[in-house]
């Protein structure tokens, strides 16, 4: 009696009683990694930027690493799609929503192209008509695609900037603009 | 015999394949927040900390007996003698206008002591208000000068051109209607100024415009 594994098979012979009597059985011994992603250990996108005044413009970026097995895909939603101030009675001619850039660039592993992709804020809104090709949340299809494996490669960032600004309407004065990225993460096709 | 070896190879056979592990594809997710402010500020553009000047000449002052003409000592706000206007931006309301003038002066002292040297008039700041309507800001020149109409606008200004309105009229000679206006080499100058101030304490004002006006 024999087992046989060959390269991903069990070849099973039976012989029995010296006679030629006797099966060839052959199965395929399969086995699965599953794809994995996620944000390595203490280097997801988190935290908070306090920029000056928004007038003069800014620029962060938010350092991230990606523990992927296998492409992925990274996508964004802004929660105010800008920087809006929860201010009443905004006159025609100014405004409390103050708009900024977001841009996604992605590091994997040596050998895997970098990517890079640049939004405006308010297309990453869930309410925008015409939405950023990496607004989130992300899945096998939606969100910028690193096309290969990415084993906690630094150089991955989010950054948020803005030039100064020169919009029409005059921002109204106020201490507190804010938006919230989400940022989400998720294994590609 | 033979079936029952048989099964018992193949059950041994399956028992060491592995079971197949579902893919899976799980989505995590990370947050980041961003601040900013706008700092309480007014200027002459959007992010302007200047000034802004210009100046509005009224012309001959005399009518033909040498007197002050009746179109400067009748004019009215509504028909002001002259404007300039500008666009003048405020990040909020509640700006603080203070406006202040001097008169117009002959810088050479008359050979007559019934004519008149200085001429008083009334300088006015309009002002286009976002919510509709006007503001208006007056300083009349005298002798001595007044102190400056400071005056808080409770709304934003309009964002439209030529939202802040500088007008002069009422002019008036100082020894009255009938003295005369002697000739002069100079021109007769005054100044107008209106500094425009956000709202905030001055610890927090990032900045003011500050209207400038030579009249002559």
């Amino acid at each position: 009696m024999q087992l046989l594994f060959g390269a991903g098979h069990a070849a099973v012979t039976a012989v029995a009683g010296g006679s030629p009597d006797h099966v060839d059985i052959t199965l395929p011994v399969t086995a699965s990694v599953a794809s994995r992603c996620g944000f390595a250990t203490d280097a997801t996108p988190d935290g908070t930027y306090d920029a000056a005044d928004i007038n003069a413009g800014f620029t962060h970026d938010f350092p991230f690493a990606l523990q992927c097995n296998c492409p992925s895909r990274v996508a964004v939603v802004s929660a105010n799609g800008g920087l809006l101030a929860p201010v009443s009675g905004v006159p025609q001619g100014f405004s409390n929503l103050a708009p900024y850039e977001v841009t996604l660039s992605l590091t994997g592993n040596a050998g895997v192209q970098t990517v890079n992709s640049g939004c405006q804020a308010s297309t990453l809104s869930g309410s925008s008509a015409i939405p950023c090709s990496f607004r989130g949340p992300a899945s096998a299809t939606q969100g910028l695609r690193l096309g290969g494996a990415a084993d906690n490669v630094s150089g991955s960032y989010l950054r948020v900037s803005a030039p100064p600004y020169s919009g029409s309407a005059v921002l109204v004065a106020a201490s507190t603009y804010a938006d919230t990225l989400t940022i989400t993460l998720g294994v590609a096709i | 015999m033979k079936r029952r070896l048989f099964n018992r190879i193949l059950a041994a056979a399956i028992a060491v394949v592995p079971m197949s592990l579902p893919v899976t594809a799980q989505t995590v997710t990370g947050t980041v927040n961003v601040h900013g402010f706008v700092a309480p500020r007014c200027g002459s553009t959007l992010n302007g900390d200047s000034s802004f000047n210009g100046t509005i000449n009224v012309g001959e002052l005399t009518q033909t007996n040498g007197t002050l003409s009746p179109t400067l000592s009748g004019s009215t706000t509504n028909s002001p003698v002259g404007i300039a206007s500008f666009l003048v931006g405020c990040t909020g309301g509640g700006a603080i206008v203070t406006l202040s003038a001097t008169r117009l002066t002959n810088p050479v002292a008359p050979s007559l002591p019934t004519s008149s040297n200085d001429i008083d008039f009334t300088a006015e700041v309009k002002i286009s208000l976002g919510t509709g309507g006007f503001a208006f800001v007056d300083y009349t020149t005298a002798a001595p000068l007044p102190a400056a109409t400071t005056q808080t606008i409770p709304t934003f200004f309009a964002n439209v051109p030529g939202n802040f309105e500088v007008r002069v009229f009422g002019f008036a000679a100082e020894n009255g209607a009938s003295s005369l206006l002697e000739r002069m080499s100079a021109s007769r100058a005054g100044i107008v100024q209106a500094p425009v101030l956000p709202r905030l304490p001055p610890s927090k004002r990032r900045s003011a415009a500050t209207a400038r006006y030579g009249i002559r």
